[in-house]
């Protein structure tokens, strides 16, 4: 039986844009277990845990990283946590990110939707793979710092709907814009997270360049454990037919050709 | 204390049951807990076909709460008979169904399916909020509860439970008509219907508009409901409605609950069998309760 409740400790927090941060916690059981794209459940000090991705994990520190963007309660009680407090986790969760068979990764993430791919980067680095990453941001506000990102990566865009930064548009147009004539290594895996006319752009580059592409989705979660159905989402079965799976259970990563979308 | 509880004329070992949809199949939890801690487990609703339930978003946190429209996804009868039904009986050896039916028919056919299987008991889900036909739309009317319950009595071999919804202005009323229905127990009670808004979008946040509110919130609503019951029927409650501790667990008790479910808690708990039997090991070892016969419906109420 796997063990997933752990208590953590909030050890140092950075500010990384007006509504964005990095809580680090002391972790030592959890650093270290986790496959990028995996999550954990957190006490926001509510009724129930919320999701979050996990960002990053220092086996060596015995520490990890979630990347916090305040959206509401949950995420405003993170935010505001006093370092050195304890708090409640469930963890391990979910299927992450399948690197394997990959020797590049192409990353494309939006907003908060960039946290988990920063795990996925620094594993696919620690094995040697070529990466690179586009961050789209909805303003110049809105962007994380570019130095938490570039020692991660061999290449690196950072894009702005609303201008300032090295691409006007969401970071699925910047995709198209930098590396639509590119010709792709053909070990190479896309890689997206964030709002989902992203992802559909992702997608379909996949498809037109005959990539591999795996996306993670965010979905309301109620246990995070498989146990409520409450965060599921379309999926294509073998046999043709439309599926609704756990994003929890199943996900929260899966193939890019398998999802049904929204006005797919 | 002894902890063991008889409930349709079966030893049980405790009266803690995870309550249908907050537990799937049992595959999930038994990866991360021992499922054999149950008193008994209960599935999630089965119907006859498979459903995909409702769209997204189907969940959201309200204060001390879950408001969820989930819509009976389930993958149906067969698949279940096939696929999920098997391990719950491999893991435990009192296994409850849930199932449901957008007419009389469908639970009277379910319940002839479920026949020769080996589980300890059917639990009928009148009370779904989230589907447009059957579920509440049978639990709130007593004249279908009694038609569901003596329809199903009429093929069914195993213990029957009427889940009954709480939304409805005479809960008394309602499970008199499951107990006249030849109902062996009744479970009180399933989600209050709710709503969540979204200022943002000015919109529901579910997609389904309304949902069923469980948790912490809901505790006192049904337990005066349970409590009411108790005072007018003579078939065994099962309560539930914002059981999180073993505290909560002994107020249902002793509003006359014989055996009580527990849903959305153990999303914030996965070793929650584990410690609501500690609690309530201890707790009733310092309210020095002698037998559980002792303390159901033992409420003393006020007098004027």
């Amino acid at each position: 039986m796997k063990q997933l409740e752990h208590t953590i400790w909030l050890t140092g927090k950075d500010q990384l844009s007006k509504d964005s941060y990095v809580l680090k916690f002391a972790a030592e059981d959890l650093a270290g277990q986790f496959q990028p794209g995996q999550f954990l459940e957190v006490d926001c000090g509510g009724y129930i845990f919320r999701p979050f991705g996990l960002m990053f994990q220092d086996r060596k520190k015995g520490e990890i990283w979630l990347g916090v963007k305040v959206v509401g309660p949950s995420s405003l009680y993170l935010a505001d946590l006093p370092l050195g407090q304890k708090v409640k986790v469930h963890a391990p969760l979910g299927r992450g990110f399948d690197l394997e068979a990959f020797a590049e990764v192409m990353a494309v993430g939006g907003g908060s939707g960039i946290f988990p791919l920063y795990e996925l980067l620094q594993a696919s680095r620690d094995l040697g793979k070529t990466t690179r990453l586009i961050c789209g941001f909805r303003s110049e506000a809105e962007a994380y710092p570019r130095e938490l990102f570039s020692p991660l990566v061999d290449e690196i865009y950072f894009s702005s709907d609303q201008g300032g930064l090295d691409f006007t548009g969401h970071a699925g147009a910047c995709l198209n814009q930098h590396f639509g004539k590119k010709t792709f290594h053909p070990k190479t895996l896309l890689a997206a997270c964030g709002p989902i006319p992203l992802l559909k752009c992702v997608r379909d580059f996949a498809q037109e360049k005959h990539l591999a592409c795996q996306i993670s989705l965010e979905e309301n979660m109620a246990c995070g454990l498989g146990l409520c159905a409450g965060c599921s989402v379309d999926v294509r079965a073998e046999n043709g037919e439309i599926a609704r799976v756990r994003c929890c259970f199943e996900g929260p990563v899966f193939e890019a050709a398998s999802l049904v979308f929204p006005g797919d | 204390m002894d902890q063991r509880i008889e409930l349709f004329k079966r030893e049980l070992k405790n009266p803690l049951m995870p309550a249908s949809g907050c537990f799937a199949f049992g595959q999930e939890a038994a990866g991360y807990q021992d499922i054999g801690l149950w008193g008994a487990i209960i599935s999630k609703t089965v119907t006859l076909e498979a459903r995909l339930g409702n769209p997204p978003p189907r969940v959201v946190e309200t204060a001390a709460g879950l408001l969820n429209a989930i819509g009976l996804q389930n993958p149906g009868l067969e698949f279940f008979l096939r696929e999920k039904l098997p391990f719950m009986q491999a893991h435990h050896g009192a296994v409850i169904v849930n199932i449901a039916g957008n007419r009389v028919d469908d639970y009277v056919q379910l319940c002839e399916r479920l026949e020769g299987q080996n589980i300890y008991a059917i639990e009928l889900n009148l009370s779904c909020p989230n589907v447009k036909k059957g579920g509440m739309a049978m639990g709130t009317s007593p004249d279908l509860i009694w038609q569901v319950t003596s329809a199903c009595k009429a093929v069914s071999s195993f213990p029957l439970i009427a889940k009954l919804t709480p939304n409805v202005t005479d809960i008394v009323s309602c499970a008199l008509a499951a107990q006249e229905g030849g109902a062996d127990a009744v479970s009180l009670v399933n989600t209050f219907l709710g709503l969540a808004i979204d200022i943002k979008t000015q919109r529901p946040v579910l997609r389904n508009n309304t949902g069923g509110l469980s948790g912490p919130c809901i505790k006192p609503l049904a337990l005066r409901m349970v409590a009411q019951v108790y005072q007018a029927i003579e078939i065994p409650i099962i309560g539930l409605g914002g059981i999180t501790s073993g505290r909560d667990v002994l107020e249902f008790m002793l509003a006359g609950a014989r055996a009580v479910q527990i849903g959305s808690a153990n999303f914030a708990d996965p070793n929650l069998p584990q410690r609501v039997l500690k609690e309530l090991q201890e707790e009733s070892e310092k309210l020095q309760i002698s037998s559980w016969d002792s303390w159901i419906g033992g409420l003393k109420y006020w007098k004027s």
